[in-house]
């Protein structure tokens, strides 16, 4: 083997080391404006005929938030009341040791509200709602439901994307809002009862604390999180072609889809606000 | 009977046809009231001519004008109306599975907003009114999966019908049926055109395309063939059209022996 062949094939394997980041960046981006332009197109169907309580698509959304943020209670309830337990009634009762009650105040508000009761309640709508949604669409896909609408003239972005977004993202706020609260009142209520019955002002703290801006970040990324994760859901649901094994890799794709993009963008705005 | 065409078809060759096509482009117009059936051997891409001619195919020449629009030029709108006045079922039409018989034949009715034109009590009643028609023993309680396959095709005819198309495009309609129930439901469909839909079938059932239709396209993988009459096709000397029809009533009259 020449010495110039031997360069050659580095090279190549330098190129190809080098070019694979490059390749993912761009296969990525690419995915990520698909999604947008999906969903741009599925909302402007929506908006276009302006039908957020008509009687076509409000049987549809009111559907799925039912089953997306009612039937999750009790699971929400169950996982309020642990957080509530584990972080906020421990951050209270050793609320002495840390410091002034305000700090406190403001960690319940940061782990609490705007981390943990957002990031749980997206965990518990990939992996109920998000994963329904795929093997939902997915099977109309395969047997022909979608395409026999089409072929009357419904617009599937219109009848049966748009209002699972809509309701995806107004049950992850409500959801969110749900947890955040049995979260802060049962550490509250337990750390009163057993350690400082004083500690019942946290309640009155919190919600004096709470300020429109801090309000408006919780409503923004909770609705951010339930539009992305029905929007990877649909797009995923409507991949599948011609194979009952589509259906359950499109949906692991799915979940590990959401669930990156909910890392990402819980990253991205954690340093928009607070760096 | 006006004889102004709801789908006029000039120079048309489909663009999916899963061989290769050397045979002539098909010119043909469907009006109010008009039968026209696609009949031919199998595998000879009939199915094809027909989804091309309701304009969900494109056509790989020539051109399929609905209600006098292009179905390459489709607008959102257009679309949505195209597909109401020309409506299109094959044998295996899906209903949806996560709704009953009755939602099924409603669900497009009010995603069109027919609710609006009439009270929705009175779409429900028009649905039922044609159901029963079509057959009363439909179970329309039950999911589609509980529901079988003749009957699931009723309810779609029902659905279709209810958001009264021009033209009812069926493709092998009667696949799933026994010859008691297609004798029923070919009635209701001579019923309908009676009343002015226009039917555009392709089927295998011979004597039903000969009984009913006012207009014949015979399919092969070597060509198309318009006739404008049951007769002109029963006169024709093509050796591949007459082979056919003998080859279908030698079976037929086989089927009636056995």
């Amino acid at each position: 083997m020449s010495v110039t062949h031997i360069g050659s094939t580095l090279t190549d394997w330098a190129n190809t080391l080098t070019g694979w980041p490059g390749r993912q960046l761009i296969k990525n981006l690419l995915y990520v404006i698909n999604l947008v332009t999906f969903s741009m197109l599925a909302m402007r169907d929506w908006f276009r005929k302006n039908r957020l309580f008509d009687s076509r698509s409000y049987s549809t959304t009111v559907a799925q938030i039912i089953f997306t943020g009612v039937d999750a209670l009790p699971t929400i309830t169950f996982l309020g009341l642990a957080t509530g337990f584990i972080f906020t009634f421990r951050l209270i009762s050793i609320s002495n040791t840390l410091g002034g009650s305000n700090d406190i105040v403001n960690l319940l508000i940061t782990v609490i509200c705007l981390s943990a009761g957002p990031f749980l309640a997206a965990i518990i709508i990939i992996s109920r709602t998000g994963s329904a949604i795929v093997v939902d669409l997915g099977n109309m896909k395969l047997h022909g439901e979608i395409e026999a609408l089409e072929n009357l003239g419904v617009n599937i972005n219109d009848y049966l994307i748009a209002p699972r977004i809509i309701s995806t993202a107004i049950s992850q706020l409500a959801i969110t809002v749900y947890f955040t609260v049995i979260a802060l009142l049962t550490g509250i209520l337990i750390s009163a009862l057993f350690v400082n019955p004083a500690h019942f002002d946290f309640i009155f703290k919190i919600s004096n604390s709470f300020t429109p801006y801090l309000m408006s970040i919780f409503v923004v990324k909770n609705i951010i999180f339930g539009y992305v994760i029905a929007t990877v859901a649909c797009y995923n649901g409507l991949r599948v072609q011609r194979s009952a094994t589509e259906v359950p890799q499109r949906t692991t794709a799915s979940i590990v889809q959401s669930l990156s993009f909910v890392f990402v963008i819980d990253s991205l705005l954690t340093f928009v606000i607070f760096v | 009977m006006h004889h102004e065409a709801i789908i006029e078809c000039q120079r048309l060759v489909p663009e999916e046809l899963p061989f290769e096509y050397h045979g002539d482009a098909l010119d043909f117009g469907i009006a109010r009231g008009e039968v026209t059936s696609i009949i031919g051997p199998d595998y000879s891409g009939k199915g094809n001519w027909l989804r091309t001619i309701c304009g969900l195919e494109d056509p790989l020449s020539g051109s399929v004008h609905i209600k006098g629009i292009d179905t390459m030029n489709l607008s959102e709108q257009d679309w949505s109306m195209t597909r109401r006045k020309v409506a299109y079922l094959h044998e295996d039409i899906a209903l949806l599975s996560a709704a009953n018989g009755l939602a099924n034949v409603l669900a497009p009715a009010f995603y069109h907003q027919l609710d609006k034109q009439a009270e929705k009590g009175l779409l429900a009643e028009s649905a039922l009114e044609l159901l029963e028609q079509i057959d009363p023993d439909i179970n329309l309680d039950d999911l589609p999966a509980y529901i079988s396959k003749d009957h699931q095709f009723k309810i779609a005819v029902a659905r279709a019908l209810l958001l009264e198309p021009e033209v009812l495009a069926l493709n092998s309609p009667f696949a799933h049926f026994n010859p008691d129930s297609k004798h029923k439901f070919q009635c209701f469909l001579n019923n309908q055109v009676k009343q002015g839909l226009s039917l555009l079938i392709v089927t295998h059932d011979i004597g039903y395309a000969l009984d009913i239709s006012d207009k014949i396209i015979f399919a092969s993988r070597e060509n198309i063939i318009y006739f404008d009459s049951p007769q002109a096709i029963l006169d024709c000397d093509l050796p591949m059209v007459n082979r056919f029809i003998q080859q279908t009533e030698t079976r037929s009259a086989f089927d009636v022996k056995q």
